[in-house]
């Protein structure tokens, strides 16, 4: 007996703990390789949401053309976002407060101090550039290299914004502390093809108690021309139960057939950003984009989804909104080539 | 004993917990339907060939047109509405959005959309990479179908439209204009 305690006493020594924090590693890169930037670590309290809007500049004074990224996150975080900076309405840089990021310097406004980080018509015409809501801890990293000869152009000196959430819930726990790490590999070889990006997005959806299976389907027309998608993800919150995109002719009205259907995901908090796409979409076509719903039960009762309902029905409605114990959300990130003028954005 | 149950079923009748769940509408007459389409405010505007229709701004960006249908139909109740607009010129879709459609039935017989933006589809028009002029008081078809809550067809309308931007509004006139 003893020396059956002795080795179960031997064993839980010897192995890590699964809770033990290993944060993720980068490496840094030289300008020559192309730019990075870390957030620095910041703790979550139990039951909060936090989302903080990280500002900076790319460096350097010649394009930089990328065509690898490794977006990390530690485990809780619900999203990360980077896009290019275009019309400036309540979220201005000029108003956050310094902060070194590593491989770059720049600015941070917290959605803490400020609603405006959470406000998306702030964003509402800023370009998407990546995203990831993958931070599990076995897999805290996307390694994402596009294809041959495309790639992400930047301007020296162009603006952009990473935008960080994490949830610390029952749903959603933060273990440890939060943090993101993003890499932008510079092109070595010429790439002639500009990645385009679109994001879509369902306003109006509601997710009530008394209609606890709703649907919300939405097309998004690409300018004309051929394009190859190559990465997608979708997101939604805990009420979401399925989330599809299709290729889409861009002429029908009824929903594409199982053939065109390119990502399709059950998962809200830890959704795949599926890579290495390779869906040609119809000349003049599109997307065309569902996702489904099951109302439940608010973990803290229905008070807090309530208040924030614009039609006050005291009907427990989850509506669209970025607070992810109260609201819901059904939005495309999706990644294609070649980029025609502007990125594709449809409401 | 008794009194306690009579004061909890006083309550319960008299202050519903939460709504009920619209059922399935029984639709009546499948060759009587009116699409319709709604502004801000609310205000329901019956749809007919030649029908302006207010562009309204979405709370994240963009502008939708606010569209659905009225049906015959014996109490309030829901279908699912498919809401499209179509450049003739070009055949492509500018816009297009699929969700339950929230009909509450009125002394007439009418069922016609409830209040607010979620009972009937937001068809995002503006900005569309489909768009070859621009959305703005230029005519389109605006195409409405109807099926039950599994998806079987009960009805498809369409009629010829033109979205309108507020008097004055540049946001709406730059955000729907010729791309």
């Amino acid at each position: 007996m003893r020396s059956m305690l002795m080795m179960v006493t031997v064993l839980l020594v010897g192995c890590p703990a699964d809770d033990e924090y290993q944060p993720w590693l980068l490496e840094e890169l030289d300008p020559a390789d192309g730019m990075w930037l870390r957030t620095p670590e910041f703790s979550v309290a139990p039951g909060e949401e936090i989302q903080d809007c990280y500002f900076f500049e790319v460096p350097g004074d010649v394009d930089l053309w990328v065509d690898r990224a490794k977006l990390a996150l530690n485990t809780g975080s619900h999203h990360m976002n980077v896009f290019r900076l275009k019309t400036i309405v309540g979220l201005d840089p000029a108003n956050g407060e310094p902060i070194d990021l590593g491989g770059v310097q720049g600015t941070v406004i917290r959605g803490a101090a400020s609603m405006e980080c959470w406000k998306s018509s702030n964003w509402a015409d800023w370009p998407l550039v990546a995203n990831s809501q993958q931070s599990s801890a076995d897999s805290p990293i996307i390694d994402w290299a596009l294809p041959e000869d495309v790639a992400t152009r930047f301007v020296p000196g162009e603006k952009l914004m990473l935008q960080v959430h994490y949830v610390n819930t029952s749903d959603q726990p933060t273990p440890w502390v939060g943090r993101a790490g993003v890499n932008l590999y510079r092109s070595q070889d010429g790439d002639t093809q500009e990645l385009g990006t679109l994001f879509a997005t369902q306003q109006s959806i509601r997710v009530c108690r008394s209609n606890p299976k709703p649907s919300y389907s939405g097309t998004c027309a690409m300018p004309a021309g051929n394009h190859t998608v190559i990465a997608a993800n979708g997101h939604f919150h805990s009420r979401g139960t399925q989330f599809r995109v299709w290729a889409w002719d861009g002429v029908s009205t009824t929903r594409p057939g199982d053939d065109d259907l390119f990502y399709a995901s059950d998962r809200w908090d830890e959704p795949e950003m599926s890579i290495g796409l390779d869906v040609a979409l119809p000349e003049t076509g599109g997307i065309w984009w569902t996702c489904d719903y099951q109302w439940r039960e608010p973990a803290g009762g229905c008070e807090a989804v309530d208040a924030r309902d614009p039609q006050q029905a005291g009907d427990c409605c989850y509506t669209f909104g970025p607070k992810v114990e109260a609201s819901e959300h059904c939005n495309v990130f999706m990644y294609y080539y070649p980029k025609v003028t502007e990125n594709v954005t449809c409401f | 004993m008794l009194l306690s149950r009579v004061a909890l079923l006083v309550v319960l009748a008299g202050c519903p917990l939460y709504e009920q769940t619209l059922p399935e509408c029984n639709v009546l007459d499948t060759s009587s339907v009116m699409l319709v389409a709604a502004d801000l405010d609310g205000n329901m505007i019956d749809i007919s060939d030649g029908t302006q229709i207010p562009l309204i701004g979405a709370p994240q960006g963009g502008h939708i047109l606010l569209v659905g249908a009225s049906v015959r139909a014996s109490s309030d109740c829901q279908l699912i509405a498919t809401a499209a607009l179509r450049d003739t010129a070009t055949n492509r879709v500018i816009g297009l959005e699929q969700r339950p459609l929230l009909l509450e039935r009125h002394s007439n017989g009418w069922a016609k959309p409830r209040d607010g933006l979620d009972a009937m589809p937001n068809v995002a028009v503006c900005p569309s990479a489909a768009a070859t002029s621009s959305i703005f008081d230029h005519e389109y078809k605006l195409e409405v179908s109807l099926t039950t809550l599994d998806g079987a067809p009960i009805l498809e309308t369409s009629a010829m439209v033109t979205p309108t931007c507020p008097a004055g509004d540049m946001y709406c006139q730059n955000d729907c204009g010729a791309i």
